[in-house]
């Protein structure tokens, strides 16, 4: 198990080169400087910053020199905003995205799997019909239409929670429930299949003719089975989750990290581009690794290093 | 004997979209302590489904309409899930058919064999796993202490069987049921299955009731047999009695339907002719009438009722109606009563 993670850890920095490598020459082929809108800048004065940053220079000497700070785990400088680091930057931002993302992939998965399984377990009674309802609206519902809906009751009309900004946890719960709706619903309509497949097995048979009541067959043998499929659609969504919260970052006015993405962009601001680029494949290939490592929890059948043999 | 199961005019029905299929047509029978009664038919014939009843497993579309299912002189029918939970798994405790499928994949097979005690026994975690391997030792697992913590995946068939079997006997219950616990398993691991069931039964004394479609391996293993058909006992009786002289014609076909070794390589097998019925409608008369060339015309009219041939011996067959006229066996299940002879005292020594 050790010997297959540091394998993964190596092909993380592999992978994580590339993804330098090719966003640094994509970037480049941005059209524009990011000086390009400081029209009050003399010829000279221009070209006095363009040698400051280093930008006079052929784009593979840049390219070795960005390398070279790279591996000494600088990110730069950032060309807009204040020239501060792009590590602080990335930290200071990072903060919020990162606690309403997880709270909304931590909320969703639990109450996903909770209303799947008594969805299965319930089969073709109300209680079924009622949670098959709400997955599908969770699933349907665009996450920036519910969070304007949730705005509008929650905190203008009834005053629960703050309307926006980014003080306390109070402020997270609002984006949180917006973005927790989609992996909500698609776990739980995952589960329900999976669980009424599960519980229709022989095993299950073999678990209620031990003597096991109904919810301890489901606690002790059908949930663990039934979660194998889940884990595999898990990994995407906290992605989806973590990067694409920017639309509800920006209706709750929530200083995250998916505005800054854009608007680095927009004004070819290099080393933040290229700091966020990394970051999010760092976060994603991380994901991914936990995601391998849960399967082995879950599933014996393929842990690895334990020769299993089929 | 003791009786310690007595099933009563037992009748479940399964509502389908097409209708209701009256799957079990009244079924009674008893097993004694300590014996080994087979129950043996096609496919559909009803024999998995008389079991679960027993078992109160059945689907959720099943319903049992009528009928007693005595334990000891309580009615299993009559009682709760919650009561039905403490019998199951420690009293009565069944072998499924599938070895590959019946075991939990993500479960060791250490708590797996364990889990019965745990659940009906206060017992400690540690105490049920050394019974465990107590009872992997037993029914033949290699190595077992240091393969409880193994998952299933890395066991043979046979050897999940075997843990299966593990798991229904590790309580001791005074019922075993084995519902075809060798059909998926191939011949010469059959065998093993056969005989470490019959080991057991004397290490601990269990009945046995074991459904099978292979009458070979019923010559090997029970006491009694009982015959069904399309949801019904046709004859049952001492398992000399059903190879040695047996009553009811399709009885006589199921026999003569058995390969033996000295078959002439050139001779087809024999088969019964015709389908079962289709039980959204089953039939007025004997089941087995269509099919039957010894049918005579009540068959078609009534159902026959259970004649004795003798002590424990019966048969649900007109023919054995004394104005109906005598018909014996083909030759050729004729033939097969020494053979079998033959093979039994094998079997046997």
């Amino acid at each position: 198990m050790t010997k297959y993670i540091l394998k993964r850890i190596l092909y993380l920095f592999i992978t994580l080169f590339i993804v330098a490598t090719i966003t640094f020459f994509l970037m480049k082929l941005l059209p524009g400087t990011p000086f390009s809108n400081q029209n009050r800048l003399a010829p000279e004065q221009l070209a006095l910053v363009k040698k400051q940053y280093g930008l006079d220079q052929p784009i593979w000497i840049q390219y070795l020199k960005y390398l070279d700070s790279l591996l000494h785990g600088n990110l730069g400088t950032s060309f807009q905003f204040n020239n501060e680091p792009v590590t602080e930057l990335i930290t200071s931002r990072l903060a919020p995205s990162m606690q309403i993302g997880a709270q909304a992939m931590i909320l969703g998965t639990i109450l996903g799997i909770l209303l799947g399984a008594v969805s299965a377990f319930k089969k073709d009674t109300w209680v079924d019909t009622t949670a098959t309802f709400f997955s599908i609206l969770g699933l349907s519902i665009p996450s920036f239409v519910l969070a304007i809906v949730l705005q509008f009751y929650l905190a203008l009309k009834w005053g629960i929670f703050p309307v926006a900004l980014w003080k306390n946890f109070q402020s997270s719960i609002l984006p949180t429930l917006a973005l927790a709706a989609l992996p909500l619903g698609n776990i739980a309509r995952f589960m329900r299949t999976e669980m009424v497949d599960v519980l229709s097995s022989d095993y299950i048979e073999l678990a209620k003719a031990k003597g096991n009541s109904s919810w301890q067959v489901v606690a002790k043998h059908a949930l663990r089975n039934s979660l194998i499929p889940i884990i595999t659609i898990i990994g995407p969504m906290a992605v989806g989750i973590m990067t694409g919260s920017m639309v509800v970052e920006n209706i709750f006015s929530i200083p995250g990290i998916g505005d800054q993405f854009v608007s680095s962009i927009i004004t070819n601001d290099y080393p933040t581009i290229m700091g966020l680029t990394i970051f999010y494949s760092f976060l994603l290939i991380i994901i991914y690794l936990v995601v391998d490592i849960l399967y082995g929890i879950v599933d014996p059948r393929i842990r690895l290093g334990n020769g299993g043999k089929e | 004997m003791d009786k310690i199961l007595e099933v009563n005019d037992l009748e479940v029905n399964f509502n389908t979209y097409n209708g209701t299929v009256h799957a079990i047509r009244g079924v009674s029978f008893d097993l004694n302590a300590g014996e080994t009664l087979a129950i043996v038919g096609e496919s559909g014939s009803g024999k998995s489904i008389t079991v679960r009843s027993i078992m109160q497993l059945l689907a959720s579309n099943s319903d049992i309409t009528n009928g007693s299912i005595k334990y000891h002189g309580d009615d299993l029918l009559k009682k709760s899930d919650k009561e039905m939970d403490k019998i199951r798994g420690n009293k009565i405790s069944m072998i499924f058919q599938d070895p590959m499928t019946s075991l939990d994949p993500t479960m060791t097979i250490g708590k797996q064999v364990a889990e019965p005690l745990r659940i009906h026994k206060n017992i400690s975690k540690k105490a049920a796993l050394k019974r465990a391997e107590e009872v992997l030792n037993l029914v033949g697992i290699p190595n077992a202490k240091g393969r409880l913590n193994d998952y299933p995946h890395q066991f043979s068939g046979g050897q999940r069987q075997r843990i299966v079997i593990a798991i229904a006997i590790v309580d001791y219950p005074e019922i075993l049921i084995a519902d075809e616990p060798t059909t998926a398993l191939d011949v010469t691991v059959q065998a093993q299955i056969i005989d470490l069931l019959k080991e057991l039964q004397e290490k601990i004394g269990t009945s046995i009731i074991f459904i099978t479609h292979d009458l070979g391996v019923v010559a090997g293993i029970a006491d009694r047999v009982a015959v069904m058909y399309a949801g019904r006992l046709v004859e049952y009786g001492n398992v000399d009695d059903i190879f040695y002289n047996p009553q009811h014609p399709y009885t006589w076909g199921l026999l003569d339907s058995m390969p033996t070794l000295d078959v002439d390589e050139n001779q087809h097998l024999n088969s019964i002719p015709g389908t079962p019925p289709n039980l959204l409608n089953p039939p007025k008369g004997d089941a087995f009438a269509p099919r039957n060339k010894y049918a005579l015309e009540i068959d078609l009219e009534e159902q026959p009722p259970f004649f004795k041939v003798s002590k424990n011996h019966y048969a649900a067959t007109w023919l054995l109606h004394p104005d109906a006229p005598k018909v014996t066996p083909p030759a050729s299940v004729q033939r097969r009563f020494d053979e079998y002879k033959k093979l039994g005292e094998t079997n046997n020594g």
